[in-house]
């Protein structure tokens, strides 16, 4: 009897649980709806326009022949460098291939993490988050666009809150370019940056340890193997949580031998003969509260989002390699500019990727607010040792100085996204120590 | 001639086919699947004296190069194990040079009195024995551990010309200086076993240990007639005609001569910890050897170079017939133990500019020291041990310098050293002979202090590279040297340079006659 009376009980108990469930959901589902997170870089309406735009330029190879074609879909001064490419001392000419637009959407555990610490973001009067590092994820999975200050603010804290898969390990190549005398000093490296907070997708998160008392938000450390007097030149970095805190910096310097303690402080100061400063790393490595910030609207632009290092072809000296692979992309953009008056830049201008919040391009002004440079960045997408899902990373960056007819490049072979191996320990002297021969 | 005719062409050819545009595309070369790394350079550095008593130059030079050197260094790592618990690493680095000056320049070599004596020409002018081999050790990992066995090079020091508390490894100043040459090229390797280990204590403590077991080896001090070394004797009166060198170089190779070889009670230990407090990163050390320089034993260097060196040139004199001098086989020159503790402390101050401020201060404890009338080395009479103090205070910053900076340097902001040393000894008397071994010191003055710097600024994108170097000392000695450098690829490196040397005091004059003009290539791989 009881049995039978279970028996029959058992759709109704389904039901109750399928309902219960249902609505214990729906507020989720209600939620992620107005999350709109992860954001697609066009509605439907404008990939039909996009897709439609591809069947006659998907594959394409773009040159100096074609490129007034397309050109409202490169950045004026790139538009230039493919249409005037002797005034890069590359009479042969640059080329590039246009590919059809892929979506990328953010890593499950970004996209948990969002959803679970985007409400306890907290901002003060001016838009500065006060509770950095206790939160992870995206802060502003849907920026304030109809506000431009703050759109353009909350653009910036997602793109600080990309974390790179959390630990992150690349081998740069970067040649800075005489390109009229067609010579180049190339620097190797290998990298890595490992996130201390805000971690996404490699346990444990959101933070790496139990305590911090440095308050450390992320380290850096590099090995280099040139130029050759810089053989095994080792350094590491760490950036603190404390906005108004300089980065602690130390190196082995191989040809002295010694651990130097090297001051961080001067952002500004040019890199190695190359043209970028201390805060272009990434397009922008800085505090985001040193600068303020302007959302300006939407550019569709070619951006380099599935660039396969290996297919770039390139001879010694010359400028820009030929081979880089572009899609449309309805991108952010944000003008940035510094809150020091005396800062070496006027202005930059982001064309940020909506659906990773890397920053594609950028367009350097200088402090008479004359148009400088402009460097962009090439992304691909990478399996996560962790998770197995694919991650988006810097796979390479182009930057153009175009007052004085200078260039580097930045190719960057992924060796691992969302490392487990990547241990806090290559963050300590101890560490340089032992690999300073 | 025509072989420097033939020299200077090779020359000129080198700089054309690399200035013209000679890329390389790799640096370092990786053998066996990496398992092997090797890199290094390879340099010629020539000294073009601008400054010579001009009695020496007709007397001991047909040419103004006095210094001319085809050097080689190469560094080696073989990966024994590589692994995520352990590795294992060989690690050598060989070096080799050639001294071209005496071999071009007949004067320097030739008659009975030379520039260079005959007898350290081949000690002086190229790699022998043990000079092959700068560094050769296994070093072995395994998590906080690391531990080296084999012949090292330990830098402990923070500041850079002066050697404050860096003195584990002897240095060979015979072809070259600090500041002008790699530690690398001027250290020589010890013997030794060393470790660190990592705690986790609080300050991140950092504990360090080297034994050496007896592997001694005094400091090379430069040869007579050569470009580092005391000018040959211009007077054709007296002893030198008749003597095949002169004094300096009895006495050097004497000490030489008496330096203890590798013996267990020669060992040598040293102690370091390093820590991280009040955002201060500091060492603690402390050190106990033997020193590295010759301490004069009065009594039997005076009669021995009575009898070995002095009574031949009386004889040459009154004869007039060349001699013969020969060292003596009884001990003249000790190198007594002594110990020091010391430390070091380096900070960012963002208050002053973010300025990089480093220190070093050492006490020594039994320093050994000769006593003479007068504090004059050729009537040394006693030996004393003596307590000393001393510290190098450097700051290092940064400065734009207006739309210079940005024109001309991309933004590359100029790197500004400035270091204070000074030094104290204790229990002072004036018959100590201190103002002669090149620390500074007035004669007769218990501390000396000095002042050095150096201005950094590359241009065009480090195409180029204009550095001001130098250091004043109260007593009225100067070293200026501003160097100009051209980079124009990735491995290829040239160096201009004038160093300028100065001494208003005669018991220290340093290299003050031997301004020069330095030319320098390297090809770096």
């Amino acid at each position: 009897m009881s049995l039978r009376r279970f028996q029959t009980n058992v759709p109704m108990l389904c039901l109750t649980l399928i309902v219960l469930a249902l609505l214990l959901a729906a507020p989720v589902v209600v939620c992620a709806e107005q999350l709109n997170f992860p954001l697609a870089a066009f509605s439907d309406e404008e990939l039909a326009k996009v897709r439609d735009w591809e069947k006659t330029w998907a594959g394409k190879k773009i040159d100096q022949n074609n490129v007034d074609q397309i050109k409202e879909f490169l950045p004026e001064s790139y538009a230039g460098v493919y249409k005037k490419p002797e005034v890069w001392f590359e009479p042969k000419g640059f080329w590039f291939t246009i590919v059809p637009y892929k979506r990328y959407i953010e890593t499950k555990g970004m996209i948990e993490a969002t959803n679970k610490y985007n409400t306890q973001v907290k901002v003060d009067a001016s838009g500065i988050i006060q509770n950095y590092g206790e939160t992870a994820g995206m802060p502003f999975p849907n920026p304030a666009l109809s506000d431009p200050v703050k759109g353009g603010q909350q653009i910036a804290w997602n793109f600080d809150f990309n974390t790179h898969g959390d630990a992150y390990h690349w081998f740069r190549i970067g040649p800075a370019l005489e390109v009229k005398q067609k010579t180049e000093r190339v620097s190797n490296q290998d990298m890595y940056e490992l996130y201390w907070v805000s971690r996404v997708d490699v346990d444990p998160k959101p933070n790496l340890m139990a305590s911090n008392p440095k308050g450390i938000r992320r380290g850096y450390y590099l090995h280099m193997y040139k130029p050759p007097e810089f053989i095994h030149t080792s350094m590491f970095n760490l950036r603190y949580l404390d906005y108004s805190k300089s980065d602690d910096g130390y190196m082995w310097y191989s040809q002295f031998r010694r651990i130097r303690r090297v001051s961080t402080a001067q952002r500004t100061d040019s890199i190695d003969g190359s043209d970028l400063i201390y805060d272009d790393e990434y397009l922008w490595d800085g505090a985001i509260p040193r600068n303020t910030y302007k959302y300006i609207g939407r550019k569709d632009l070619l951006c380099s989002r599935q660039m396969d290092i290996k297919k770039l072809e390139r001879v010694s000296g010359q400028g820009m390699p030929n081979g880089i692979i572009r899609e449309r992309l309805n991108t952010f953009v944000v003008e940035v500019v510094s809150r020091d008056p005396n800062y070496i830049y006027k202005k930059r201008v982001w064309y940020v990727d909506p659906e990773s919040y890397y920053i594609q391009w950028t367009e350097i002004y200088d402090q008479l607010g004359r148009f400088w440079k402009c460097f962009e960045n090439w992304t691909n997408q990478y399996t996560e040792q962790t998770t197995g899902e694919m991650k988006k990373v810097i796979v390479g960056t182009e930057f153009m100085d175009f007052q004085r007819i200078h260039c580097g490049i930045s190719i960057q072979e992924c060796k691992g996204v969302g490392l487990k191996e990547i241990d806090q320990k290559n963050f300590t002297i101890d560490n340089l120590q032992k690999g300073g021969y | 001639m025509k072989r420097k005719i033939l020299f200077l062409s090779a020359i000129i050819l080198v700089f054309i086919v690399s200035a013209s545009g000679v890329r390389q595309v790799m640096a370092e070369v990786r053998l066996a699947d990496d398992k092997i790394i090797l890199n290094g350079t390879i340099k010629q550095t020539m000294y073009i004296r601008t400054q010579m008593n001009s009695t020496e130059y007709k007397e001991y030079h047909k040419t103004h190069v006095d210094y001319n050197r085809f050097s080689a260094l190469l560094q080696a790592q073989f990966k024994i194990k590589d692994c995520q618990e352990e590795s294992i690493n060989f690690i050598t680095a060989l070096k080799y040079w050639y001294e071209l000056a005496p071999v071009y320049d007949p004067k320097m070599r030739n008659g009975m009195s030379p520039a260079v004596p005959e007898r350290d020409r081949n000690w002086y002018s190229r790699t022998k024995d043990r000079d092959y081999v700068s560094e050769a050790y296994i070093d072995y990992i395994r998590g906080p551990w690391n531990i080296r066995f084999g012949q090292q090079i330990v830098v402990w020091g923070e500041t850079d010309i002066k050697r404050t508390v860096d003195i584990i490894n002897p240095i060979d100043v015979r072809l070259g200086s600090p500041g002008v040459d790699a530690w690398e090229e001027i250290k020589m390797g010890l013997f030794m076993l060393r470790g660190t280990y990592q705690t986790q204590l609080p300050g991140s403590l950092l504990l360090e240990a080297l034994y050496i077991p007896g592997d001694f080896r005094p400091a090379r001090l430069p040869v007579e007639g050569t470009h580092y070394g005391p000018n040959p004797v211009v007077s054709k009166d007296g002893f030198y005609p008749y003597m095949p060198y002169g004094v300096t170089t009895w006495l050097f190779d004497q000490a030489r001569k008496d330096a203890p070889g590798w013996e267990m009670k020669n060992y040598e230990i040293g102690l370091r910890v390093r820590g991280f407090s009040y955002n201060i990163d500091w060492t603690l050390l402390y050190y106990n050897g033997l020193y590295d320089a010759p301490i004069a034993i009065a009594d039997t260097l005076n009669s021995e170079f009575l009898s070995n060196y002095i009574s031949k040139g009386i004889v040459g004199s009154i004869t007039k017939k060349p001699q013969h001098p020969v060292l003596s086989d009884e001990k003249c020159f000790q190198y007594p133990r002594y110990s020091m503790i010391g430390g070091t402390a380096q900070t960012v101050v963002p208050a002053l500019h973010d300025s990089v401020w480093r220190l070093e201060w050492f006490y020594n404890h039994n320093e050994p020291y000769n006593r003479g009338t007068n504090a004059d080395s050729s009537k040394i009479y006693d030996t004393v041990k003596r307590d000393g103090c001393g510290m190098g205070l450097n700051y290092g910053d940064k400065f734009k310098l207006g739309s210079f900076t940005h024109k001309y340097c991309d933004d590359k902001m100029m790197d500004v050293s400035l270091t204070l040393f000074y030094e104290k000894v204790f229990h002072w008397d004036d018959d100590i002979i201190i103002s002669e071994t090149g620390r500074g010191h007035r004669r007769g003055a218990s501390h000396s202090s000095e002042i050095a710097w150096s201005a950094q600024q590359f241009l065009f994108h480090q195409q180029f590279m204009v550095m001001f170097m130098g250091s004043y000392n109260p007593i009225g000695k100067y070293f200026i040297c501003p160097i100009f450098s051209y980079v124009p690829g990735n491995h290829w490196r040239w160096e201009l340079g004038f160093p300028t040397y100065g001494s208003r005091t005669p018991s220290n004059k340093g290299l003050h006659d031997k301004d020069s003009v330095l030319l320098r290539m390297r090809y770096e791989f």
